[in-house]
């Protein structure tokens, strides 16, 4: 890596570790990932929880028990009580970090990937694959968000819906990090030291991966972080209609649940689900911040 | 600079203005409308697509668009079974003796409501002429949307089916449909009469003279309304109706007013129930109709929540009652709560004619004819592994009536209430086909559309297959998806239901007359010889005791073979408020608005 | 200056038209259009004559021309579902749809152009800090919970506004606007104000405004006029990119409140029953209002910057 790239990042480190907020919210998404990782290494598969009886399975394990007590209050047995078909929500609530996450990561990263390329493509190279990168990104810009979103989740319908997620969001939101990266990338090869890469005879190719783009992966940290949060927010709404995950339990599916529930009185799933969300999203807010603080000198 | 600041201050002036003015408008309430006039508040959970007869296609189409325009025949308010009855016949149709004529006279002196659309305002009055114009409206090609209710005639009257076809061609060629063409097996006899020659019998004809989509409208309103543009008779429904379109709001609300000419329907005057005389229906009778001044109709598209609060706080008069609100409103033992009682508040229970089931397709190798036998012995096995009443009580609230064969409760054929799960037997039966514990049988796929819900329910059929060994999954897809599939024959099992056109057991067993197969509605492709005997007998019968037996008889043949698990039908609740009179709710009578009464509206 | 406009509109051109192909032929083609409007009675020569009426038969590659080249002369026809030409619903739904996100985008740019102004003002002090917390909390809460909290809170508990439903003239409808358009601006005040105080933090950075200040001019002068100012720019673009998502409305809000507006419409013509030429006109109009809007802003910025016009 280059002499700029680490003092960069040293710097960076240094002032978030001064953020008091920042390193908050680092160790609640460090709980969650906790938690994440306990619904990956627990066998959730929900044949296998059923072919088992309650007391041959782990506690996390039983979330898509029936207790027998549909729409019990919330209690010392169940924090948050238990939905219509009597499973225990707090359970659900963990669970649903599981979809969380792999929507998170997955498209974020998919979104990452893409807008990396075709923004250093376009950035680097300007000309005609500038043009045509740039062709191709108002194309998809100019399409509503949610119609996009709809459409490809209504050809993808057939599976428990995490494909079409993936795609659906990916094919949205790259844009948003490619036309920052190309942004970013034009102002970079101006500079001195990439001039005098090429100029020391260097293919572009080689200048462009080992100098250029490293430089722009605090700007890329910064989307992954935002599109993270971006994909689980998008992906309640779209459950909420109708069109999202189907197989597991997911926050968006318990408050479309729980909007029923609470003009009854019952409302356990609604503040369980919610306020899951809400840390996440808060916690990943503050850590964005801090990221952008850090790493880049002009943000206040 | 100083331009800056008195800009910014009128912005913050205006946005005071705007805000003072929104919260003026809420806290001032507007005068309602209709003082002193008996105003009915109902609602409907689905959205209003077209007023139009032609293009009626969901039950909310036909409730609305019945109050205005109205079918030849209509089912008796109270009589239950259903009984069909002349609403603007003077009599019941007769019937020649084989079967292929039928004569029809209309009640004199019958008028259509005033409206612009007829010279000086003012409805003329309903003759022959319009209904044989109103069916020939079903075979215009023309019409768009596509009128989908050509089934009802479709190979059924002498002549009608050249007809739509010539009169096709010709538009085709730039010519306008012609509506005076003859048809020749609708022959208009007199000024009030006409007669219906038929290609073969069907008992069933009256049954689709009480079809919404078979109301009668009149040619001038067709024409004024086509040519204004606005939406033609779909938005501007015109007939022979007790309520007159006032307003209507898309997806909000429609408003109609009494039709001060109506008169030739009343209040029935025999055939209540215990329930009826108690809850004191026979003060109505031979009342003149419609007992309302007003009939708004609040739509609430798919959204239970807005209509169960508004009923909640008496701004409807009757409701349904959604999954999610039954704990709030019975009990365990499924009796209203005394808290509703006390508010005056009484349960009705609407048995509906659901036929809902999981269906084998008969092309498959595993379940279906080419595995002969042993897959007889597969389908059998399923269907005594699979307990209903689990997925009753988990998913339905137990209101659902599980029963065994084809025929829905209410019909007098039905077969009674389905039989418990035996897993033994079932196990057995397995063991028969050749999967012993369920060795060797692949994964069963079960083709569904997706709905809330759905994997909670394939956990459920997991759970109770894999007792006798056998693996299945759900293929989800949308409706429409499913309905291609359906067609061209490409699943294994698939989760339907089918309701009934008409209370006659005839419309569930056509279901699976070979010919019938898709890509018509026999999507388990079901072809045995001996049923389709039976059914080309049946079909020509009237109602009589040896039809019924032969039903009976067909009904047990489905029960042997199998093609489906099943079946389920559901019970619907409604609750009505202490001020709504004569309320008798059901699915199937479009026409029963006009019998409730409710008082005046005060202040 | 003209050129340069021209140049952009012609380069958008075929984006245009490359968009509209691909929704036209997808809403057509790969939407099951033809089993969404079928009877369930239906049988082989029902599918055959809708598909007829609706020009679904003979090659593919021949219908969808035809029909692209409908929507390019932009002739969406009748709905499938409302039963009306396409363009009276768009223009009836979507003016409805913009009585509530037109004002609640007013409002909530308002509010938050002050609050960063505050923001700005009082930078790095408590008042700041809790502000910026604040916004950072109002955008962490999902839009779902906003509108179902409030829903429930201030219709049904305290019932302070009417639930549900809409009435036929404006002014009729207006009660029913008030707590959509308030849960719209709450919901979009978090980021909103966060952008604005970027925005006052990034001009405070400037020289001009230490010679203001080295000048003897009042903070107060400085912040809300000469800062204002020039901040002006990123605030109009961020309005401006937001006109012509306004027309399509906020369909969250719609649904749960039962305003007919065009939000919700295109969302059950996608969701519910199929309905191609009401998708494809919506998009249509987004997308061109899109584009214009885009082409406006570039316009505004080379105006503003000269650098650019060179490029």
């Amino acid at each position: 890596m280059s002499v700029l790239a680490k003092w960069r990042e040293s710097r960076a480190v240094r002032k978030f570790m001064r953020d008091k907020a920042a390193i908050a919210s680092l160790v609640v998404i460090g709980a969650y990932t906790l938690i994440f990782l306990w619904t990956v290494f627990t066998n959730l598969d929900a044949d296998h929880v059923n072919s088992k009886k309650p007391q041959e399975l782990s506690w996390l394990q039983q979330y898509t028990k029936d207790t027998g007590e549909a729409h019990a209050s919330p209690s010392g047995k169940y924090w948050l009580g238990t939905d219509r078909l009597g499973r225990d929500i707090t359970k659900r609530v963990l669970v649903s970090v599981n979809v969380a996450f792999k929507i998170g990561l997955v498209t974020a990263f998919i979104a990452c990937f893409i807008g990396l390329i075709m923004g250093g493509l376009a950035g680097y190279f300007g000309g005609w694959v500038d043009l045509v990168i740039t062709w191709i990104y108002s194309v998809f810009s100019s399409i509503p968000y949610i119609v996009l979103l709809l459409l490809i989740a209504a050809i993808f319908r057939e599976s428990d819906g995490l494909t079409g997620l993936y795609v659906a969001f990916g094919v949205s939101f790259w844009i948003g990090p490619a036309r920052v990266v190309r942004g970013e990338i034009m102002k970079l090869k101006e500079l001195e030291y990439v001039q005098a890469a090429i100029a020391m005879g260097n293919s572009r190719i080689v200048v462009l991966f080992k100098h250029v783009i490293p430089n722009t992966m605090h700007l890329i940290f910064v989307y992954f972080s935002l599109l993270f949060i971006g994909a689980i927010k998008s992906e309640v709404i779209l459950t909420f209609l109708g069109l999202g995950v189907k197989g597991m339990p997911s926050w968006g599916l318990m408050i479309s649940d729980a909007k029923a529930e609470i003009t009854s009185g019952i409302w356990g799933q609604m503040l369980g689900a919610s306020l899951a969300l809400f840390v996440l999203v808060y916690a990943f807010n503050i850590f964005t911040d801090a990221l952008q603080d850090a790493l880049d000198p002009k943000h206040q | 600079m100083k331009a800056v600041l008195p800009r910014r201050l009128l912005v913050f002036i205006g946005c005071t203005l705007l805000v003072a003015g929104w919260f003026s408008t809420t806290g001032c309430k507007k005068k309602r409308p209709y003082i002193g006039k008996r105003v009915l508040e109902i609602p409907t959970i689905g959205s209003i697509g077209s007023m139009d007869p032609i293009t009626s296609n969901s039950t909310y189409d036909s409730f609305s668009g019945a109050q205005v325009a109205e079918p030849l025949l209509q089912y008796n308010y109270v009589k239950r079974p259903l009984k069909l009855e002349p609403l603007l016949l003077a009599k019941m149709p007769e019937a020649s003796k084989d079967g292929k004529t039928y004569k029809f006279t209309l009640k004199k002196g019958i008028f259509f409501q005033d409206n612009k659309c007829f010279k000086g305002g003012k409805g003329r009055e309903l003759v022959a002429k319009d209904v044989e114009y109103s069916m020939k409206r079903m075979a215009d090609r023309t019409q768009k949307p596509l009128p989908s209710g050509w089934w009802v005639y479709k190979g059924r009257i002498v002549g009608f089916d050249d007809y739509r076809k010539t009169q096709y061609e010709l538009t085709k060629k730039g010519k306008k449909f012609n509506y005076d063409a003859p048809v020749k097996g609708i022959k208009v006899t007199g000024k009030y009469t006409f007669t219906l020659h038929l290609i073969k019998p069907f008992p069933q004809l009256l049954y689709i003279f009480a079809f919404q989509k078979t109301a009668i409208v009149p040619r001038e309103a067709v024409e004024y309304y086509a040519k204004s543009g606005r939406g033609g008779l779909r938005q501007n429904p015109v007939g022979t109706g007790p309520y007159i379109l006032k307003k209507w709001i898309k997806n909000v609300r429609v408003v109609y007013e009494k039709n001060p000419k109506y008169k030739h329907s009343t209040f029935p005057t025999d055939g209540f129930s215990k329930r009826d005389l108690a809850e004191g229906f026979k003060a109505a009778a031979g009342k003149a109709l419609p007992m309302a001044d007003v009939l708004i109709i609040n739509v609430f598209k798919g959204q239970a929540q807005p209509m169960w609060l508004k009923f909640k706080k008496k701004h409807l008069d009757f409701s349904t009652v959604g999954a999610e609100y039954f704990k709030e409103t019975f009990d365990k033992k499924r009796k209203l709560r005394p808290a509703m009682k006390k508010q005056g508040i009484t349960a009705y229970s609407v048995p509906l004619l659901d036929f809902i089931y999981t269906g084998f397709n008969f092309k498959d190798k595993l379940v279906g004819s080419p595995g002969g036998d042993k897959a007889r012995y597969l389908r059998k096995a399923l269907s005594l592994a699979i307990d209903y009443d689990e997925i009753n009580r988990r998913f339905y609230n137990g209101e659902v009536v599980i029963y065994k064969g084809v025929i829905p409760p209410t019909m007098p054929e039905y077969a009674g209430a389905r039989f418990k799960p035996d897993l033994k037997k079932a196990k057995e039966y397995l063991a028969k086909a050749g999967y012993p514990g369920g060795k060797g049988l692949p994964t069963l796929v079960i083709s569904t559309s997706a709905s809330s819900l759905v994997k909670e329910r394939e956990d459920v059929l997991k759970r109770q297959f894999a007792k006798i060994g056998v693996k299945m999954r759900y293929e989800l897809s949308t409706f429409p998806q499913l309905s291609a599939k359906l067609r061209s024959g490409q699943t294994q099992m698939f989760s339907l239901a089918w309701g009934s056109d008409y209370p006659d057991a005839e419309n569930n067993l056509q279901l699976f007359w070979g010919p019938n197969k898709a890509p018509g509605p026999n999507a388990w492709y079901y072809d045995n010889p001996k049923f389709n005997a039976l059914y080309e007998k049946v079909r020509i019968m009237h109602e009589s005791a040896e039809r019924s037996k032969l039903y009976k008889e067909m009904n047990q043949i489905l029960i042997e073979d199998v093609p489906f698990l099943g079946s389920m039908a559901r019970t619907r609740r409604y609750l009505k408020h202490k001020h709504l009179q004569y309320f008798k709710p059901n699915e199937t009578i479009a026409t029963y608005f006009k019998y409730l009464s409710v008082p005046a509206r005060k202040k | 200056m003209w050129s340069y406009a021209l140049k952009r509109i012609v380069a958008f051109i075929p984006v245009y038209i490359v968009v509209m192909g691909f929704i036209t032929y997808v809403s057509w083609e790969h939407m099951n259009v033809v089993d969404a409007h079928l009877d369930k009675n239906a049988q082989a020569q029902e599918r055959r004559e809708l598909e007829e009426q609706l020009g679904l038969t003979g090659s593919v590659f021949l219908r969808n021309a035809k029909k692209i080249w409908k929507t390019l002369r932009f002739q969406f026809g009748m709905s499938m579902t409302k039963n009306r030409p396409v363009k009276t619903v768009l223009w009836e739904r979507g003016i409805i749809s913009l009585t509530l996100t037109l004002p609640a985008l007013f409002l909530s740019t308002f509010i938050a152009v002050v609050i960063g102004l505050f923001a700005a003002y009082f930078r790095g002090q408590a008042v700041d800090r809790f502000i910026m917390m604040a916004a950072t909390v109002g955008m962490s809460v999902s839009f779902l919970v906003y509108i179902i909290v409030f829903q429930y809170l201030l219709t049904f508990k305290l019932e302070l506004f009417p639930t549900y439903g809409w009435n036929e003239t404006f002014l009729d409808s207006l009660s029913f606007l008030v707590l959509p358009i308030f849960i719209q601006v709450l919901v979009s005040l978090g980021y909103d104000s966060r952008f604005y105080r970027a925005v006052m933090v990034e001009e405070s950075t400037k020289d001009y405004i230490t010679t203001a200040y080295a000048k003897g001019v009042s903070q107060g002068k400085v912040i809300f006029v000469h800062m204002l100012r020039n901040a002006l720019i990123p605030i109009i673009t961020r309005f401006f990119i937001a006109m012509p998502f306004l027309f399509m409305g906020s369909f969250l809000l719609e649904m749960f409140f039962g305003i007919p507006g065009l939000g919700s419409t295109m969302i059950n013509a996608l969701t519910g029953k199929t309905d191609p030429p009401l998708i494809i006109g919506a998009t249509a109009v987004l997308c061109t209002g899109y584009l214009i809007f885009l082409v406006l802003t570039d316009i505004l910025y080379a105006v503003v910057d000269p650098r650019v016009r060179l490029e």
